[in-house]
């Protein structure tokens, strides 16, 4: 496997407000990446150092290029969704294929018409007729018609119904995603992406707090279940995190022994939104 | 097409105003103008006055036709260049579809570059099209109207009138009207790249402040002379009418015009133009001005 982004160091001051405080990770070739974390972590500044759009300390490689000073260059191999409904009102959706099969070398426009063919979106509408579930869709199958060797998608569901949200992320899995090709993604709606994930950034207060593939989550972090009378036994194990479920206990546990925690009750994986919370208790 | 020209597209389908101003004028001029003069005696009178003219003083004095219709073209299309230009690269940070913008691998030279260009060539020459056809358009309507009269409108307009001098010499105003108006339109991008809210006011308070400033402090007035100069336009430096005797006084004397070059384009004084340093540091002053937004849109991070 190949870095797609290398980040060492990356740190980002807005005066004296340090919105990162030097991340190291590497996002490797073919992954798929929640970047999670508390709003105002610094997840927009590090996503938008990787699209170039803002200037930071420290060493980032995206595609091997720096994102800053080479940003055109990465363009043409970077796509990105930065918010939902930034397509301007005016635009008409054929105009807006006539526009980017004219400046992006890797944009596919019968793709794109293919996949509009799915929604309700027709060639004739402008953005502004179009609802922001619509406007998505849009967005989404003019991203998916670009070759792009990674996708950077910045909450890019907000404020959708759940139906949009979740044909959004089925889209991407089934029409879009193969092994070269890379997404990197942040989003308020862990619960939703959790299983298309094969890895996951957790960032607080602009550090790194976990940087794991979610194989190593599933081998690394257990919950278990259990029932009052054992809450201390397993208490005494050095549980991560602790809650109360209709009167049992569930712990989360980092690295424990699996024989041993299905004596105190019933285990299974942690969901990526508990084990967020676990972590970031810990990290406070 | 390549990508500026694209782009230049692009700065169309967004802002349509720039052509349906000039429609609209048009519109106007050739509704009205043969209503006016065929409801009221104007159309006789006119037609007694070019009865009463020689074939060479008819040509001279239809010389005045065609740049008398483009007048109300050049000030729409001053209008349309300061709206299109305040607001060309503010819109998109307002409704933040730079975002989408950005995502495309377009360069932020070549996008303020296109912005520039619509408005020293496009515009200009969306303009001068609607102007030429507005007059071919007039001249056939009063044709008409003459004829209905018993008139012959071969012999008293479209003989006399210089179309294809009368076309090269409006073309040749549009034209230089742009260059030395180039500083202005890149100073209105490089405040529209600027400006958080109210490019307009970004756009005339710098201006506004020097000459206040300069006239509190040291009593004088030479940056409103030196803007004055500007805003007055290119055309006294790029006209003469050394060629025209009678112009330059306010009454043409039926005498004078008989020895006028029939050539429209012997009024352009290019030299004088070309050799003019306000057109050279104007020039210099535009590229500063847009090196300063191509900056601001590729480089200042507005926290997006």
């Amino acid at each position: 496997m190949t870095a797609v982004i290398r980040a060492s160091g990356l740190a980002k001051r807005f005066g004296s407000t340090h919105a990162l405080k030097g991340l190291d990770f590497t996002i490797e070739r073919g992954c798929i990446t929640g970047l999670i974390g508390p709003n105002g972590a610094g997840k927009t500044t590090a996503l938008k150092a990787i699209l170039g759009l803002t200037a930071y300390d420290g060493e980032l490689e995206v595609l091997g290029l720096d994102p800053y000073r080479q940003r055109t260059e990465l363009m043409k191999r970077v796509c990105f969704i930065a918010d939902v409904a930034v397509l301007p009102r005016w635009l008409q959706v054929e105009q807006a294929l006539d526009f980017i099969a004219a400046t992006h070398p890797r944009f596919r426009r019968e793709r794109a018409v293919e996949l509009l063919d799915k929604t309700d979106v027709t060639l004739r509408h402008k953005v502004k007729q179009l609802s922001k579930g619509m406007v998505t869709q849009l967005h989404l199958a003019l991203v998916m018609a670009i070759d792009a060797e990674l996708l950077v998608l910045d909450e890019p569901t907000l404020g959708l119904d759940i139906l949009f949200r979740k044909n959004f992320y089925e889209a991407l899995l089934g029409d879009y995603f193969d092994e070269g090709k890379s997404i990197l993604v942040t989003t308020h709606q862990v619960e939703e992406i959790e299983r298309i994930l094969t890895h996951v950034l957790f960032i607080d207060d602009g550090r790194l707090v976990l940087d794991e593939s979610m194989d190593t989550v599933a081998e690394k972090y257990v919950e278990v279940l259990v029932n009052a009378d054992q809450s201390d036994a397993a208490r005494a194990m050095g549980a991560l995190h602790e809650r109360e479920v209709f009167g049992k206990h569930l712990f989360l546990f980092e690295g424990a022994n699996r024989a041993e925690l299905q004596s105190l009750g019933e285990t299974h994986t942690p969901g990526i939104a508990d084990l967020f919370v676990a972590k970031m208790g810990k990290a406070a | 097409m390549n990508t500026l020209a694209w782009l230049m597209r692009r700065e169309i389908w967004e802002s349509r105003f720039v052509y349906i101003v000039p429609l609209v004028v048009a519109a106007l001029i050739v509704i009205t103008v043969p209503l006016e003069a065929a409801l009221t005696s104007g159309l006789d009178m006119f037609l007694v006055h070019l009865n009463d003219l020689s074939d060479v003083e008819r040509g001279a004095a239809a010389m005045v036709f065609m740049p008398l219709i483009a007048i109300p073209f050049n000030i729409a299309t001053v209008l349309v260049l300061f709206f299109y230009l305040q607001d060309a690269l503010y819109s998109e940070r307002k409704d933040r579809s730079i975002l989408f913008w950005k995502s495309l691998p377009v360069s932020d030279t070549q996008t303020v570059l296109s912005k520039f260009l619509v408005a020293m060539a496009l515009i200009p020459a969306v303009a001068l099209a609607v102007t030429l056809i507005t007059a071919l358009v007039l001249s056939l309507e009063i044709s008409v109207l003459a004829l209905f009269k018993g008139e012959n409108p071969y012999q008293l307009l479209l003989k006399p009138i210089p179309f294809a001098s009368g076309s090269l010499f409006i073309a040749y105003g549009f034209f230089v009207q742009s260059l030395w108006y180039a500083p202005l339109f890149a100073w209105l991008l490089l405040t529209s790249a600027f400006a958080r809210r109210n490019p307009i006011l970004w756009a005339l308070a710098p201006p506004l402040l020097i000459m206040l400033l300069e006239g509190t402090l040291f009593h004088s007035r030479h940056f409103a002379e030196f803007l004055g100069e500007r805003l007055g336009g290119v055309f006294p430096l790029a006209f003469t009418s050394e060629d025209f005797p009678g112009v330059h006084e306010n009454y043409i004397s039926r005498d004078s015009m008989v020895d006028w070059p029939t050539n429209m384009m012997e009024a352009a004084n290019i030299t004088a133009l070309l050799g003019s340093p306000g057109l050279w540091g104007g020039l210099v002053a535009a590229a500063a001005f847009l090196a300063g937004a191509v900056w601001l849109r590729r480089y200042r991070d507005e926290s997006l």
